[in-house]
């Protein structure tokens, strides 16, 4: 795929990283920055107030790995496209992927409330 | 006319009279059976109520406990009156159905005010007792929705002490503004948990519309948040957004 590259000011601090169809949101309680569920990745970011989040989206091997990898796992996309949203629903990039599950690993700058989203696709 | 067809004619007149008047006598017994008054005054045309029974003759007002839409058939909604089944309070019960009603109608208002979406339980209910314990059961219901919206970081939390007037439902927060919530969260903590620890790189706490800007009526408030709360407050109203849908 394209590696997209963006920034991006999240309201609340969070960003969703989801199949397009699934639209099911991952119990956000636990303080650890992500999330999840069958079909949709939240990560913790800086808050809007705070500046923009880096948001980069690439293959796994191509990706601009950093020294934390907060996630690790497999996301599904039934539906052939992912998208990058926010708390309200604005979505900021859709890109399509091949349907099924995806191992997707999630790369920060170490804080909780992160500057950069690294997404590794596999 | 011959003599015959006349007489056909004159008994199946007497049939028709004599169906009449047993089924007649059948509605009769099951008014009866149903408590039906028709002497009973009704509320007059044009008011919200129009056409129900108001009073029973002789007796005290017929007292009654709503919630939510005032059409039970659609099952959603607040405690709901399934008969005409009528009584007479005693002025303590009706002292106390008022306070109960007073008390679910506030509390209901409140949660209102945050979650226009939400509904109590149905209750149902034949006596005045009754109607107090339903209204009980809604104000606690609606309370401990109210509760769990504020854990949620949903309305001014239980920490919610001092909040700064926001120009607007924009991000576009000046300096002065963020001094000023820092300030706050330094001394009360943030608005949701009470910690004093934002979170955040810099050491701001995350400036918070309340109500959340999707939902509020103006006008706006700002208070602290910590990034956790903001996290979780982020969530729930994402859920909420997909539940309106």
């Amino acid at each position: 795929m394209t590696p997209i590259r963006l920034n991006y000011h999240a309201r609340n601090g969070l960003i969703f990283f989801r199949d397009e169809r699934m639209t099911a949101t991952p119990e956000i309680w636990n303080p650890d920055g992500v999330w999840r569920n069958e079909t949709c990745l939240a990560a913790g970011c800086l808050p809007d107030s705070e500046g923009p989040t880096m948001i980069v989206v690439a293959d796994a091997a191509e990706a601009p790995k950093t020294n934390h990898l907060l996630f690790d796992g497999e996301i599904d996309f039934p539906s052939g496209f992912a998208v990058i949203d926010t708390v309200l629903d604005d979505v900021i990039c859709e890109f399509p992927v091949a349907p099924g599950r995806h191992r997707v690993r999630l790369w920060t700058d170490g804080h909780k409330c992160t500057e950069i989203l690294v997404f590794g696709l596999d | 006319m011959d003599l015959p067809e006349f007489a056909a004619h004159r008994l199946r007149a007497a049939l028709v009279g004599l169906n009449f008047i047993l089924t007649g006598r059948r509605f009769a017994a099951l008014a009866a059976k149903a408590n039906f008054n028709p002497g009973q005054p009704r509320v007059p045309r044009g008011n919200a109520d129009g056409g129900r029974w108001t009073k029973v003759p002789g007796g005290l007002p017929v007292v009654r406990v709503q919630a939510g839409p005032r059409n039970p058939g659609r099952g959603r909604g607040g405690p709901i009156r399934p008969g005409a089944r009528l009584e007479n309070p005693s002025p303590a019960q009706l002292a106390r159905l008022e306070a109960s009603r007073l008390a679910m109608n506030r509390a209901l208002g409140q949660v209102r005010e945050v979650d226009p979406r939400w509904k109590p339980t149905p209750q149902i209910y034949e006596t005045v007792e009754g109607e107090i314990a339903a209204a009980d059961a809604v104000r606690r219901e609606a309370e401990a929705w109210l509760r769990e919206l504020a854990r949620r970081g949903f309305g001014p939390g239980p920490n919610a002490v001092d909040w700064l007037p926001a120009r607007g439902p924009g991000r576009d927060f000046r300096k002065s503004e963020r001094d000023e919530i820092n300030r706050i969260g330094r001394k009360y903590g943030c608005h949701t948990c009470g910690t004093k620890n934002p979170g955040t790189p810099s050491g701001n706490f995350v400036i918070d519309h309340q109500l959340p800007a999707r939902w509020a009526l103006e006008p706006y408030r700002l208070y602290p948040q910590c990034a956790l709360c903001s996290w979780r407050q982020g969530g729930y109203v994402r859920s909420m957004l997909r539940r309106e849908e």
